[in-house]
């Protein structure tokens, strides 16, 4: 039993495909046939992803390009650059994923209040940098899709967690709003909320101590991986998806569910 | 600002690909709707220009909306 993805000849750029949920989606897009820009910060992790576009199918080659970009810096003329370098060798977009993210603990006694802004400029306003200018007629064909990543964070916030928390559903209130702008051009945008994945991430060691073993517990289905988002995600972009806009939908392995027993 | 920046702008906000002069109708450009409207209000706000919605709305051409932003025309 399985689920395939036809993209052929589609084109989508996914922001922060040089790790986790990001990486795999853009792999696995590429594998359904579409082109594909991966933007990220990492050029080496981006030349690696490179390297596991399917070249050998020989029927419509996909392909992965790559451009770096740090989102923290990038100005609305950079976004309008790496899209239009892309969108002049495919034509233009039928869709992004923005999986951008850092995770940190700001516990409000003594937050570092730069670590926080930084939190809240990746996951938010990286974000809504990318739709402003990937939603645009120059870059886009009517009717594409976007997904931005949330979280349960931003749900269920936790203990130290105000800034992640606040980012991700600051992420899941604004495409309900960028949802009623976009359908103009018959885009659709929608939020994916994940739980605990096995990312990079989540590897980092103060997010171990205080989350990993309390959270999975939580989770029904245990601990995700990424390929258990990127379903979703693929999903929302594909056009079995085409009534589906301004929503959050959640893939926590029963995170939510289990955390009430 | 120059007119022809002024009108590059005024694309950009209306997201429009059609071709736009200082005498082009509003009531003709396809992409002048409340959306773009909205838009144009905000960005006068980034230039500090204090503007009314009612003026905005009785806008007839592309200059109209250029003397509004500050423009000379």
């Amino acid at each position: 039993m399985s689920v395939t993805f036809d993209f052929k000849g589609k084109n989508f750029v996914v922001v922060g495909a040089s790790s986790g949920i990001g990486r795999q989606t853009a792999i696995e897009l590429s594998r359904s046939g579409a082109n594909v820009l991966a933007i990220g910060r990492n050029l080496e992790r981006l030349a690696e992803l490179r390297e596991t576009s399917p070249i050998s199918l020989i029927k419509h080659p996909p392909r992965i390009f790559t451009e770096q970009l740090d989102v923290l810096t990038a100005t609305p003329d950079d976004w309008a650059e790496v899209l239009g370098n892309f969108t002049a060798t495919v034509g233009r977009i039928n869709g992004g994923v923005y999986t951008a993210g850092i995770w940190g603990l700001t516990p409000l006694n003594s937050f570092d209040e730069t670590l926080a802004h930084k939190i809240f400029d990746t996951s938010f306003w990286g974000a809504v940098n990318f739709v402003q200018t990937a939603t645009r007629k120059k870059f886009s064909d009517g009717g594409a899709s976007f997904v931005l990543m949330s979280s349960v964070a931003g749900d269920f916030a936790g203990k130290s967690l105000f800034a992640y928390s606040a980012a991700k559903a600051a992420v899941q209130t604004a495409v309900k709003s960028f949802a009623a702008e976009i359908i103009r051009n018959k885009h659709r945008i929608n939020s994916v909320a994940p739980a605990l994945v096995k990312t990079e991430m989540t590897q980092n060691e103060i997010y171990s101590a205080i989350s990993f073993d309390k959270m999975s517990s939580s989770q029904l289905l245990g601990l995700g991986t990424a390929r258990d988002v990127a379903g979703m995600i693929l999903f929302l972009l594909s056009d079995r998806a085409a009534w589906i806009t301004g929503q959050n939908f959640f893939v926590d392995g029963g995170y939510t569910v289990g955390s009430y027993n | 600002m120059a007119a022809t920046e002024f009108i590059a702008k005024l694309a950009e906000l209306m997201d429009t690909e059609a071709t736009l002069e200082l005498d082009t109708r509003l009531a003709d450009a396809a992409d002048w709707d409340s959306l773009s409207m909205v838009s144009f209000f905000s960005y006068c706000n980034t230039l500090g220009k204090k503007v009314s919605p009612e003026q905005i709305k009785t806008a007839q051409t592309v200059a109209d909306l250029y003397k509004l932003a500050g423009g000379a025309a």
